[in-house]
């Protein structure tokens, strides 16, 4: 392949030559981190030939997975194999572990990051059902400043984000769940690596001493045109004892929501019906812990 | 026949293995031959479409690109083909296909080469686009004008009277099954490399090259060029499959065309894309099947109606119908055959030879109806198959007495039972489905494959070698067979060991090239074994008889009989060193040099009653494969649980090696059974999925650590060394092996219809079931 | 732009464009032949090298990505432990045939016996995913690696 045509390629050494450079640049700019998305967009169309690549990969900075308080902080260069391995994003986000295990291959966890994967806005981003369930929310640097938006906000459309010229996503920051939340992650795909999502269900669940359930998140991905929870679909649970019939309940609504967002698409006859069996599935084996 | 073996049926490790972990073994695209000329090809826009005009003018204006070249650049025959010569290397009068080439651009690099390419523009005028054999033939569109109604072959393989056998039939079982397209999917894309000579009229070719000297002849056609100054020296290849013939040809004859215009180096490589849009592919066939047998369950006809996608151009597509029709079949016993296997044009990827070549689609149709006569007669389907299997001294389905080989199909299926444990698993998967969502089955396949290209071949099937031995005994061995990774060149330098009797350290085993070894066919129809044995040992006969005649001379004696065995020279009572005898045959300046060749006896295969009947081929392969799968009914996915795969390759040369070929067959079966799909797009007959991001191959997570490889070793004795087909064998069942195993695990025979039992096939299949009631 | 960075364990300077992908780079600037391209889109793992001790595929990288890292390429492998018992059972034990995906599975496997000397079956297939092999249904290479597993507990023993 020819070289990723650009008209500069600039890699700060420091946030602060970063910041510089933003104040005094005018220019479209493109963040790399990864590389493994920007890499096969150019591959495709010379869609960088005017912009400036700024490589993010190496700041310190925003390497690395910290705590703050109740939060969990994920710097933009830490790598889907950062976020799996993680200690911290494994006691308290078990289901976002989960999710960025399941991305691609080891070869390419090695080197992509989540936030790359938030940015790229694609529908099938493994991680992204999990981030919604998480509530994750986007720590930005805009006009020399950090701004914190709704990860939901961010994402706009498919391969579509919100962020303006220059914005650059810094940090990811969700707050923790305790330790006794429930996470499951499913993927369904072709084959057992490398695969593209069909679809992937996000739960997170806890429930009280009396059995009830006091914290209820679902969702899937790679069905709708950008992510998405619903509170009518999680009420059902909160507040119940769980049941198998609070549980067919969840998963029809959630299943029905992929006609009503996504439209009648050639995918919706084989994947309506599979998310609801899906849905069942994993809250049957949260919940009830039978298998069905 | 060699009984007591000292080389051939030990673990050898490849003469190729250390080079290739340390990352020097050289491909096309490593070689870096000095200021080449790169090449971008331009491709058709519409699959069926007159070409009206090429505009070059912008991309020649470009700085560094050199060129712009299209047919008229061709200074002889514009067109390539092994069997038929009907492919044009660039476009004439109009597309036939997407992966058409229009005109290449030549740059001074890859990118000026890549740039300049989107600067050309070409006007069509588009012509309708026939995407479907069935209605292609005698369509009002005619693809090729030599074929007025689309089709291109027809092969008819009869044995008795079909009608009375299926009139005196108890049970009748017809169905319909439909394959897809399968890539290839070689890791290494194609790339040739040509360098001309500046000294005379010669031209170096190197590259991905499954087979030299049919390039060689195409250069030859295309250029004027004669075939002694058209040197062909494969690359090592990065897995072939039957994937780098034509495609690979074409690529060669445009970058040869330039070479020689230009008299610069020409390097030419396709990316992963443009390398699916090119290449041909495994053919799509539709069956359409009746089945007779008697209330046990023993067959008593077989009729098939069959026709293969051909697509653009002929290229294979006549021989795959010859191996549909006749090997089709599979390993049973009939008193009646009526299998008919057309070819037929259309607009699509034209379809090759690819591992297999028109008999893994015709397992899975043939196995899927044994399944559901066995169905029918309520016995499993290992009793169908055990109930109808051929045995020593049987008469194959095309007429075939086997009265010359061990006919160990029954060995093969009890092997691979016991090493699954059919028997009990069958039964207990039975009740287990009845009460989960989860369901298991097992999948049998049996086949039988012919000993190379077969009667279609007859006459023209041969091959030949050059063995030398050096003063000092050190032996230099060439053939022009093609190592494509299975391992070839270590078991052809084992046999010539075996075959010299000497060890197998003094052998060298030189790469292929044309300028050194003698014509022989291509590496291809698993024929490697059995034809390369063939002319090894001719040429090591020949070598003994020097080696007789000199010593015979040397000692002033008569030797009547000799033996070269494991480095020792035995006659009259002595025994020499091997390196003695040799260097007494120099003594008197005779030369230990040898051209072996060997051709497969003709066959006999004669007319009969509209069609064909008798001996389809020489000698046969014995093979069976089992699988284990459990089927996700919720959502279609289908996991592999277990292969097992049995195969009768006569003797296996280097048992490490022939393993390595039914592990790696398996897998490419698992492949076309479950996920690869090209997205064939019906309407203007492109393919979607042109990059392994979308054309699923299994990965190392879908493949069961338990798959096991059997060797069920039976030396052929018509086989120089013992050994016979292997490469095919390997993959030929296990597609079907799996379809069955899906099939057992929804609960019905033949359910799934076509290829492949994708999630979304598997899962909208068990709905059906469920409206049925299973 | 020069890019400063460790190749095979030596300090190298390279003078190149930053935007070229890193596999162009080892492949056409340095010459080293053994990583190859199959795809060109991160999914058949023939153009693996190591970097920093983490395997990732060279087609989804850019060499100016690279500054003062440490690249390993299969050229290299042989010149550590490691690497050489993984040649050596990848030899003996059938893992290579077109020896297409060879250095790219050499490299994946060296990355995952570097961090994890004994690794489980799950663990060594969930690591070598990445890396497409047409030819060897991956059970001979599975086997290759867990033989050099054994042979490196063995040798840690001593």
């Amino acid at each position: 392949m020819n070289n990723v045509k650009c008209k500069k390629y600039f890699r700060p050494e420091t946030l602060l030559e970063l910041k510089d450079f933003l104040k005094n640049t005018s220019e479209n700019v493109s963040y790399i981190a990864g590389g493994t998305d920007l890499i096969l967009h150019a591959r495709e169309k010379d869609i960088y030939e005017n912009n400036i690549i700024v490589d993010i990969f190496n700041l310190k900075e925003l390497k690395g997975i910290k705590e703050e308080g109740d939060k969990i902080v994920i710097g933009a260069g830490a790598t889907h194999t950062d976020v799996e391995q993680s200690d911290i994003v494994n006691k308290y986000a078990k289901v976002l572990a989960l999710a960025c295990r399941s991305v691609g291959s080891v070869l390419i966890r090695n080197h992509s990051t989540l936030c790359g994967n938030i940015c790229n806005a694609s529908p099938a981003g493994d991680s992204l059902s999990s981030l919604a369930v998480l509530g994750a929310k986007l720590r930005v640097l805009r006009d020399d400043k950090i701004i914190e938006l709704d990860f939901f906000d961010v994402i706009d459309k498919p391969e579509v984000n919100k962020l303006q010229n220059k914005d650059l996503v810094v940090e990811i920051v969700i707050n923790k769940l305790d330790e006794n939340v429930k996470c499951d992650f499913f993927k369904l795909g072709r084959r057992k690596a490398l695969a593209i999502s069909r679809m992937t269900i996000s739960t997170i669940c806890k429930t009280d001493e009396s059995g009830n359930v006091v914290l209820f998140n679902i969702t899937c991905g790679a069905t709708f045109p950008k992510p998405m929870t619903f509170e009518d679909v999680n009420n059902i649970l909160i507040g119940k004892k769980p049941s198998k019939e609070l549980i067919d309940e969840v998963a029809k609504k959630l299943s029905d929501k992929i006609p009503e967002i996504a439209g009648i698409r050639k995918s919706t006859a084989y994947k309506q019906p599979v998310c609801e069996k899906m849905v069942k599935r994993v809250l049957s084996k949260m919940l009830l812990n039978e298998e069905v | 026949m060699i009984d007591k073996t000292w080389t051939i049926g030990h673990d050898t490790v490849r003469v190729d293995a250390w080079a290739k972990v340390r990352g020097e073994a050289k491909y096309g695209d490593d070689l870096r031959l000095d200021r080449p000329l790169f090449l971008k090809a331009v491709y058709a826009e519409y699959a069926h479409a007159k070409l009206i005009k090429i505009h070059k003018e912008d991309a020649l204006k470009v700085d560094g690109v050199v060129g712009v070249f299209d047919t008229n650049d061709v200074p002889k025959e514009k067109m390539i083909g092994e069997l038929f010569v009907d492919q044009y290397v660039f476009v004439d009068d109009k597309t036939r296909y997407f992966g058409d080439v229009i005109c290449v651009v030549a740059g001074e690099s890859q990118a000026i080469a890549d740039e300049a390419s989107k600067l050309i523009k070409v006007d069509y005028e588009p012509l309708p686009v026939l995407t479907d054999p069935r209605t292609a033939i005698g369509n009002e569109q005619v693809i090729n004008k030599n074929y007025k109604d689309n089709v291109c072959g027809d092969i008819h393989a009869i044995k008795g009277d079909i009608e009375e056998e299926l009139n005196n039939s108890d049970i009748i079982v017809e169905d319909k099954f439909e394959t897809d397209f399968v890539e290839h999917a070689y890791i290494e894309p194609e790339c040739v490399v040509v360098e001309p000579s500046l000294m005379r009229d010669e031209l170096t070719i190197y590259g991905s090259l499954q087979a030299p000297y049919n390039l060689r002849i195409s250069v030859s056609r295309m250029t004027g060029i004669p075939e002694s100054q058209i040197i062909i020296k494969p690359s090592n290849i990065g897995g072939s499959f039957g994937g780098k013939i034509e495609t690979a040809e074409a690529m060669a004859c445009r970058a040869a065309i330039v070479a020689n215009i230009t008299k610069r180096n020409v390097h030419y490589k396709l990316t992963r894309e443009e390398s699916i849009r090119e290449s041909y592919k495994r053919h799509p066939i539709y069956f359409d099947m009746k089945l007779g047998a008697d209330k046990d369950g023993k067959i008593k006809g077989l009729k098939v109606d069959s026709i293969n996608d051909a697509g653009a151009y002929i290229n294979m597509s006549v021989g795959v119908a010859y191996k549909t029709a006749t090997l089709g079949p599979g390993p049973y016993k009939m008193n009646a055959l009526d299998y008919d296997a057309k070819a037929v044009l259309t607009n699509n990827s034209h379809t090759g030879s690819m591992r297999g070549f028109g008999t893994p689609q015709a397992i899975f149709a043939m196995e899927n109806l044994m399944d559901e006569l066995a169905e029918k007669v309520n016995v499993s389907p290992y009793e169908i198959r055990k109930r109808n299997i051929l045995h020593d001294n049987d008469i194959t389905p095309c007429g075939h007495k086997l009265d010359f080989i061990n006919v160990s199909i029954g060995e093969c299926m009890e092997k691979c039972a016991k090493e699954i444990d059919y028997e009990s698993k069958y039964k207990e998967f039975k009740e287990y489905n009845k009460t989960h969502k989860k369901k298991k089955g097992l999948g049998i396949a049996l086949a039988m494959r012919g000993g190379s290209i077969g009667a279609d071949g007859n006459g023209f099937d041969v091959s030949r070698c050059l063995i030398e031995i050096e003063p000092d005994a050190s032996v230099h061995f060439n053939i022009g067979l093609v190592e494509l990774g299975q391992g070839l060149r270590t078991t052809q330098a084992m046999m010539c060991a075996e075959g010299l009797g000497c060890s197998l350290d003094r052998v060298t085993i030189g790469e292929t090239d044309t300028s050194r070894s003698p014509v022989t066919g291509a590496c291809i129809a698993s024929r490697g074994t059995m034809l390369g044995g063939g002319a090894i040992k001719d040429a090591c006969d020949k070598i003994h008889d020097i080696i007789k005649v000199a010593l015979e001379k040397v000692n002033d004696e008569e030797i009547d009989n000799i033996i070269f065995e494991n480095e020792k020279v035995t006659f009259n009572g002595k025994t020499i060193s091997f390196e003695e005898a040799v260097k007494k045959c120099y003594s008197i300046n005779m030369t230990p040099m040898a051209v072996g060749t060997y051709q497969v006896p003709k066959t006999n295969w004669v007319p009969y009653r509209g069609g064909m009947t008798g001996e389809p081929f020489y000698t046969y392969t014995f093979s069976c494969a089992m699988a284990e799968v459990e089927v996700d009914t919720d959502t279609g996915f289908t996991e592999v649980i277990k292969m097992v795969d049995a195969v009768d390759m006569g003797r296996a040369i280097n048992p490490i090696m022939a393993k390595g070929q039914i592990y790696g067959g398996m897998v490419m079966g698992q492949g076309m059974g479950l996920t690869e799909d090209l997205a064939h797009n019906k309407k203007d007959g492109t393919l979607k999925n042109l990059n392994f991001d979308n054309y699923i191959l299994p990965t190392f997570s879908d493949v069961p650590d338990e798959n096991v490889a059997i060797l069920n070793e039976h030396p052929d004795g018509r086989s120089a060394f013992g050994g016979h087909s292997l490469g095919e064998p390997g993959t030929e069942t296990s597609a079907s092996a799996i379809a069955c195993a899906v099939n057992m695990a929804l609960g019905k025979a033949g359910c799934i219809k076509t290829l492949p039992y994708d999630l979304d096939k598997v899962y909208f299949a068990c709905r059906n079931l469920e409206k049925e009631g299973f | 732009m020069k890019i400063d960075f460790t190749l095979n364990n030596k300090h190298i300077t390279l003078d190149t464009e930053p935007t070229k992908r890193l596999v162009d780079a080892i492949r056409d600037d340095l010459s080293l032949t053994g990583t190859k391209i199959g795809c060109e889109v991160g999914e058949c793992g023939a153009c693996t090298v190591v970097i920093d001790g983490e395997a990732v595929t060279s087609c989804l990288v850019l060499v100016g990505q690279v500054q003062g890292k440490n690249v390993l390429t299969i050229e290299g492998l042989s010149e550590l432990e490691i690497g050489r018992i993984l040649q050596k059972c990848f030899v003996e034990n059938g893992a290579v045939q077109c020896g297409f995906c060879t250095p790219g599975m050499l490299m994946s496997a060296y990355a995952l016996l570097n961090k994890n000397q004994n690794p489980s079956k799950e663990e060594i297939k969930e690591a070598m995913s990445g890396n497409l092999c047409r030819c060897t249904g991956y059970v001979p290479i599975l086997n290759s690696i867990e033989k050099a597993k054994d042979e490196l507990k063995t040798l840690s023993k001593k």
